[in-house]
């Protein structure tokens, strides 16, 4: 009854999906992944949008915790072909006054441009640096790769002592709240707020989230380029699953899981297909469609249902402007500090807390704010494969809203002015910008949703990273250990601990759920 | 079988230094020279108080039980946070001026409650093969393998992350420590 049958049926091949696939096809079981897109890695996508031979990265742009990914190394994705580069200038900051800023992978640099803008907030950086670096490389970044502990667990683990304590304190404040009692830069709380805003989704004002503007701090997380591209790193997932002896199936959107007896039998594609999983399916997807869309009515329980419909989607969407560039722009700040033209991620337009809050207010009002928020990046200062020789790429990210005025296909009238506003910004702190220009694209929040229709509402995280939505109680604590109360059915996709972004977290902790089920002989 | 007898059995059947067993989740191997020669090297390899004193970690206590037994307490602290472990030391095996194997087990308590609520053990077995020969009169070669293994998945990526990132400062210190020592011995 089934037109193909396999052991795991995964839905969804963004780079969730393959991690999940792959370990599970290292152990020998047949694997097959559905894939809605031509191509397989859903937020890893290079695509030459603008002129041939120009690169660009529609999704994620850096990835930073390829340090720390168990599937980076286990699955020997380097060997693959995803080959990384980490800008020795990570971060900079530009003001409208021309006041600059940057975070270098050497500490010692970073200081240095700190101190210029405040001694004292130079040491204190270095003591938090210090202090907590060792904490967030041994013990908060593992986590980010096991089950996710339970309240009770994780504060008895720090409440012994009084370092622990006092980090227990910081964390349930908010980051700008933390940054508040320890600097006085507004420049350097700007750049720390703006590394959360983006690729971590995480809002200045919220509550609980204290600590990450330490995780910051600390530089454990490093931001890294794909050498070609983002969907390098697809591809090397996928040739692995291949060698693995699994399969990607493209082109087949999953429209139904199939449930028999309260379990999860295999899945209807809109083709009409019927794919068997003897073993399990596991949806990589967000967690509309795969507890309402692929549901019949009455498989779910209603109180579950209602808990999910809770379950909040992102705050802000990023707008996103791709460029083919004649030569990279030349920043004119870059006359005091030229380090700051080699910045990987440009953040400009945040030159105070204050007027950072004010434009995040109007995004949560369905604005989108006068001066834009950008962050911007020429990957190819760093990785000559993405365009030809002596030519450059620029990405552009704008934080806005999905909804404009409560109307999201607004996007579409308003998206190509809304580019030239942002390039029009861009230029006032790159004079040679606009004439470097050969090829633009612009990608609105609508385009996002259309492309990956998992990313529902232009939310790439799949869910708000707020205090009731993260680690035990993310998605819910009922299935925060990615098993759903349908049998044989998982889930593995970013609304799962440790959350969206480019981290491998969720496909990876899926796979162990998995296998120990199969282990102890449950599925 | 458990997860020390699998151990036993693989150091049993060691040939120069501990069999690879495919088990062990992490490997480490080193070697360094010393300034003295090979009696010294091994008096104070062989005197497990002393020893105890020179290991890399924040705290280390030992109790003896008999000569080739002994109760450990150690703890390692990581910023804000210590993780403390406690259990026994076994020395499997000795070949006197040549070569030694012993076994520590090791309860964590730190996150003894986190890992059992999860159906894990909290426990970390880590098997040291040390081999030492003379390079001339007054030095010697220390060579050692490390093979660490745990069952629970959390203590797995936190050793994991130990491993990658403090080891190398952690051997640094133990060489600097030992070589220091040695010149009371
Ligand atoms: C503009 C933008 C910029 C970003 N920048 C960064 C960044 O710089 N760094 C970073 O770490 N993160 C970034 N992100 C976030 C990151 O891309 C995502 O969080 C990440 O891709 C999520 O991975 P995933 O595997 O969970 O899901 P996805 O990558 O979204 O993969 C899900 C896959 O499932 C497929 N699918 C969906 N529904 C179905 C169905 N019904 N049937 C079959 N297949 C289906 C989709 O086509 C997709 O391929 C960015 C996102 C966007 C949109």
């Amino acid at each position: 009854m089934f037109d193909a049958e396999y052991d795991v049926v995964v839905i969804g091949a963004g780079h969730n999906g393959l991690i999940t696939a792959n370990y599970l096809a290292k152990e020998g079981l047949k694997v097959a992944v559905i894939e809605r897109r031509y191509e397989a890695g859903g937020g890893l996508c290079t695509e030459e949008l603008t002129t041939p031979g120009f690169k660009h990265n529609l999704h994620s742009y850096y990835h930073v915790l390829v340090d720390h990914m168990p599937a980076y190394k286990e699955l020997k994705l380097k060997e693959y072909g995803a080959e990384y580069i980490c800008p020795e200038v990570q971060t900079g900051l530009v003001t409208s006054d021309g006041k600059t800023l940057t975070i270098h992978t050497d500490i010692e640099k970073t200081l240095q441009s700190i101190s210029k803008l405040s001694e004292r907030d130079a040491e204190t950086y270095k003591s938090l640096h210090d202090g907590y670096r060792e904490f967030y490389q041994m013990i908060v970044i593992p986590a980010l790769y096991t089950l996710p502990a339970k309240p009770s667990e994780r504060v008895g683990v720090l409440e012994q002592t009084e370092e622990g304590l006092e980090f227990l304190r910081l964390d349930r404040l908010s980051p700008i709240e933390v940054l508040n009692e320890f600097f006085e830069s507004e420049e350097l709380k700007s750049v720390i707020l703006n590394e959360l805003i983006y690729p971590r989704w995480i809002m200045p004002d919220y509550k609980g989230l204290g600590s990450m503007a330490l995780l910051i701090i600390t530089g454990v997380e490093r931001k890294q380029l794909c050498v070609g591209g983002s969907h390098q790193l697809a591809h090397a997932l996928w040739r692995s699953l291949m060698d693995n002896g699994g399969v990607v199936l493209g082109c087949r959107t999953v429209e139904r899981i199939i449930v028999e007896d309260g379990e999860a039998r295999g899945v209807l594609l809109s083709t009409g297909e019927r794919i068997g999983a003897r073993k399990a399916v596991i949806s990589s997807v967000d967690l509309k469609q795969t507890f309402f869309d692929f549901m019949e009515d009455g498989t779910v329980d209603k109180n579950l249902l209602k808990k999910i419909e809770n379950f909040k989607l992102d705050e802000y969407s990023p707008f996103t402007i791709h460029l083919a560039l004649r030569e990279p722009p030349k920043l004119s700040a870059s006359v005091r500090e030229p380090s700051v033209d080699e910045s990987f991620h440009l953040i400009l337009g945040s030159d105070t807390t204050d007027s950072l809050s004010d434009k995040i207010e109007k995004i949560r009002r369905g604005k989108i704010p006068e001066e834009p928020i950008l962050y911007c990046s020429v990957p190819t200062l760093y990785d000559r494969l993405q365009a030809p020789p002596n030519r450059h790429t620029a990405v552009i990210v704008s934080p806005v809203p999905y909804s404009v005025n409560g109307n999201a296909e607004r996007w579409d009238e308003i998206k190509w002015d809304y580019m030239e506003t942002c390039l029009e910004y861009y230029s006032e702190f790159a004079p040679n910008l606009k004439n470097s220009i050969m090829g633009k694209f612009a990608f609105s929040p609508l385009d996002i949703e259309r492309r990956l229709i998992n990313m529902q509402k232009g939310s790439p995280f799949m869910g708000r990273p707020t205090l009731d939505q993260i680690e035990y109680f993310r998605p819910l604590p009922e299935l925060s250990d990615f098993r759903t109360p349908i049998k044989r059915l998982y889930l593995a996709n970013s609304s799962c601990h440790p959350g969206g972004g480019i981290t491998g977290g969720p496909g990876y902790i899926a796979s162990r759920v998995v296998l120990e089920d199969i282990k102890a002989g449950k599925i | 079988m458990t997860l020390k007898t699998k151990i036993k059995a693989l150091v049993t059947a060691g040939k120069t230094m501990i069999g690879v067993s495919g088990e062990a989740f992490r490997t480490l191997e080193n070697s360094f020279i010393v300034d003295g020669d090979v009696q010294r090297t091994w008096r104070l390899l062989s005197d497990i108080k002393k020893l105890s004193e020179l290991l890399p970690v924040d705290k280390c206590e030992i109790n003896l039980i008999d000569d080739r037994n002994a109760n450990i307490v150690v703890g390692l602290k990581f910023g804000i946070m210590s993780l403390k472990a406690g259990g026994t030391i076994r020395l499997l095996e000795s070949q006197e001026l040549k070569r030694m194997v012993a076994e520590a087990v090791l309860t964590t308590g730190t996150l003894k409650k986190e890992v059992e609520s999860e159906g894990e053990k909290p426990e970390v077995s880590i098997v040291v093969a040390v081999e030492i020969e003379p390079v001339s009169e007054k030095k010697t070669l220390v060579k050692y393998r490390m093979e660490f293994n745990v069952e629970a998945e959390r203590l797995k990526k936190i050793y994991e992350s130990i491993l990658d990132y403090k080891f190398a400062t952690l051997h640094e210190t133990f060489v600097e420590k030992f070589n220091e020592a040695l010149k009371e011995v």
